[in-house]
């Protein structure tokens, strides 16, 4: 009896110590929190790859990863940091309504000095730095990119005669000969507004200087949303409507709607971001490709786009230094690699030659972007420059192609908003 | 514990506790009224005091008095949401409840066969989630590939053929027929559960004197139905006022502001233009329409019935 009570004893004993030795080495451990909007299936795989890989490089460190979707992430988060509740590590959307604000709030870490003493430079752009920041100071790494362009049925490019043009004037000619063929020139849908956005921001990016785009995306306050050039975006955009260029009755299908409508045939363009890539790779009955919307003249060649939405750390994080460490990992070519090899845009510049085995529409894509990158033209998704401004722009662009305002009163509802802010 | 009986007879503890005392339907009360404070008194009155505030969900809070308010009296966006949902009182009240009405009266005066198919068939949208419903009619009046297009097409109307909501003449409307559609199976059950406390024999003495379903309606029916037509006016008014699943999900307030209602300009004011005191005296405004307008049509009625 009493052997047995000797065994159970030292049984116990041991137990206790191998679990005191587990708790000594979690406690050892810096606990970072992550909080993300990579739920979709492949992409949430990269992402847990990336922390994987983060962690066997920091065995001191670890992940934990919370998914969630965007628009919960941006309801939960801003409350969450305040308290002092929230994650170590976020993704916060540029811009003023998120970053603009939690950034005036003092809630994030400026990323200025890491940035120089990891040298980021050698794998962003200043711009895409700056792009994933706030009024010039950086504050976040974004893994991924997005560019838009135009995909193009290349069965029918083909079956036309046409080729990809090289100014605007000749994609204005290809336009014009798609239609006569009797084929819907551009599939457009704007029931949900944001499309209409893209339509006219495309035609202003090529129109528009760099140093103009610029300043309208500065913050600062000045007559810069009512430009000749704005305006002339906005006279071509309704030029097009006029001539039929779009989708008939666009102004009532969905995105995803137009989308399926794409891939029917009919029509020979689809101004939309990378983003789609998987989807018309997987669907689309006939092969697509990529180009970028020409500009008359090379220099104004820029394309809306920019990095995706950037991860940050929070300035209540316990763990600050342990969370910018994971921030440069995000920043490293390995990371780049991770999702390039899964057919997703990285932020940084890498090229397509490498990627040889994929898909041409994703090296068609891979190219646009480093076109784009080099030739100083990545532009902006322009509706984040104030809070209203997606809703603004949104629906004047509607009224705007359904003719219902002239392109002179839709460039001042513009600068009517961006006037209200910046006052 | 001794027991003693009091001058009744009736046996009871001689301390008195808490059961027995008069406070206790109070406690019966408290988890109710505590549920009531927390989510529901607490946030208003926040909301009210927030609504003086200039707030953009992080930071300091500022007071501006009355600034929110006067910024929404020359606010155009906020009279054309309000405009539309206007508009939508129509298409979520009056026409459900005409239509439930009549839908109530013929099942009822006519004793259809198949009744309890009919009753289940129009309630059947009322139970659908109003997400689900908004895609369901999304698609019908998708212009490419929608059902609404094509049967005008088949039945020879093809110049009726519309971008329904994306057209800013058709679109408000056309969210506003989809209320109807949900709402109409609601009012019919409350008239048809009216319909069950009219006595036959009033109806018997209609007939006896050589009256048609028409007078039975206009005579028996509509008077005694007076309290179910305020329950369903009064419960579908504050639905249309409150409108935002359907809107949001069908065009987002537009084409333009097209479809803009107040509960969205709130939402969008809030959660996306971060003035949670503009959206607080936005809700409040709106939150004082309704109670005037419902304090209405009760004193309406009170008056109806003791004039009666």
């Amino acid at each position: 009896m009493k052997k047995t009570l000797l065994v159970v004893l030292v049984g116990l004993l041991a137990l206790g110590s191998i679990g005191a030795a587990g708790v000594k080495e979690t406690q050892a451990k810096t606990s970072i929190t992550l909080w993300d909007q990579y739920y979709r299936g492949i992409e949430s795989e990269i992402m847990d790859s990336i922390v994987q890989g983060f962690e066997a490089e920091n065995p001191a460190i670890k992940v934990v990863r919370e998914t969630k979707i965007l628009d919960d992430l941006k309801l939960v988060l801003k409350m969450s940091l305040e308290s002092g509740t929230g994650p170590d590590v976020m993704q916060v959307n540029q811009g003023e309504a998120d970053m603009g604000a939690m950034a005036k709030a003092g809630l994030l870490v400026s990323t200025n000095d890491v940035a120089k003493q990891h040298n980021w430079n050698a794998n962003f752009s200043d711009s895409t730095l700056k792009a994933m920041g706030y009024h010039g100071d950086y504050y976040g790494i974004a893994t991924t990119a997005e560019i838009v362009g135009f995909f193009y049925n290349k069965p029918l490019m083909k079956q036309l005669g046409l080729s990809i043009p090289k100014t605007f004037t000749e994609l204005e000619s290809l336009l014009e000969r798609t239609k006569r063929a009797g084929y819907v020139p551009i599939n457009f849908g704007n029931l949900d507004g944001w499309t209409g956005i893209h339509e006219w921001s495309a035609i202003q990016h090529v129109f528009t200087t760099r140093d103009q785009l610029d300043d309208m995306m500065s913050g600062e306050r000045g007559a810069f949303w009512n430009s000749v050039e704005n305006r002339q975006a906005a006279e071509t955009l309704q030029k097009w409507v006029r001539s039929g260029y779009f989708t008939k009755d666009f102004s009532a299908i969905g995105y995803d709607d137009s989308a399926s409508i794409f891939m029917q045939g009919d029509s020979l363009l689809f101004l939309t971001g990378n983003w789609m890539m998987g989807e018309l790779l997987e669907n689309s009955p006939f092969e697509v490709g990529f180009f970028l919307l020409p500009a008359d003249d090379p220099a104004k060649l820029k394309a809306i786009g920019g990095p995706g939405i950037p991860f940050v750390v929070s300035a209540k994080s316990k763990n600050i230094d342990a969370s910018l460490q994971f921030l440069d990992y995000l920043a490293s070519q390995e990371t780049a690699k991770v999702w390039a090899d899964n057919m997703m845009l990285p932020a940084q510049s890498i090229r397509s030659e490498d990627y040889r085995d994929a898909p041409l529409l994703f090296r068609e894509i891979l190219d646009a972007y480093s076109t784009a990158d080099k030739a100083n033209g990545m532009g902006y998704f322009i509706d984040w420059i104030t809070p209203t401004f997606y809703d603004t722009c949104a629906a004047a662009v509607q009224e705007l192609m359904a003719l219902e305002i002239t392109p002179a009163t839709f460039v001042q509802i513009l600068q009517d908003d961006y006037d209200a802010f910046t006052d | 514990m001794s027991y003693t009986t009091d001058r009744r007879g009736v046996l009871s503890k001689s301390h008195r506790s808490l059961y027995d005392s008069p406070l206790r339907g109070m406690l019966y009360l408290l988890p109710g009224l505590a549920i009531y404070v927390l989510f529901v008194l607490i946030p208003v009155v926040q909301t009210i005091i927030l609504s003086f505030m200039e707030w953009s969900g992080m930071g300091a809070k500022r007071f501006v008095g009355l600034a929110n308010y006067i910024e929404l009296f020359g606010d155009p966006i906020f009279f054309r949401s309000l405009a539309n949902n206007a508009v939508l009182v129509l298409f979520i009240m009056v026409l459900p409840t005409l239509l439930g009405l009549a839908l109530a009266t013929i099942i009822e005066l006519n004793d259809l066969a198949w009744r309890k198919l009919y009753e289940t068939a129009f309630f059947m949208p009322y139970i659908l989630s109003l997400v689900v419903v908004a895609v369901i009619w999304r698609w019908i009046y998708n212009p490419a590939f929608g059902v609404l297009n094509e049967l005008l097409a088949k039945v020879g109307l093809a110049s009726l053929k519309r971008a329904w909501l994306g057209d800013s003449s058709t679109a408000l409307a056309s969210v506003g027929v989809t209320g109807t559609w949900v709402n109409y199976g609601f009012a019919m059950v409350i008239f048809l559960s009216g319909y069950q406390t009219i006595p036959p024999s009033l109806y018997d003495a209609v007939s006896l004197d050589g009256g048609g379903n028409l007078h039975k309606l206009w005579y028996v029916a509509l008077p005694s139905l007076v309290n179910e037509i305020m329950v369903v006016s009064v419960f579908l008014f504050i639905n249309s006022l409150k409108t935002f699943d359907l809107v949001y999900v069908m065009t987002k307030g537009g084409p333009g502001y097209a479809t803009n209602v107040l509960s969205l300009y709130v939402f969008k004011n809030a959660f996306q233009y971060n003035r949670n005191g503009y959206a607080a005296a936005l809700a409040v405004t709106l939150m004082l329409i309704i109670f005037a307008i419902t304090v209405t049509v009760t004193r309406l009625r009170s008056h109806y019935e003791q004039n009666r």
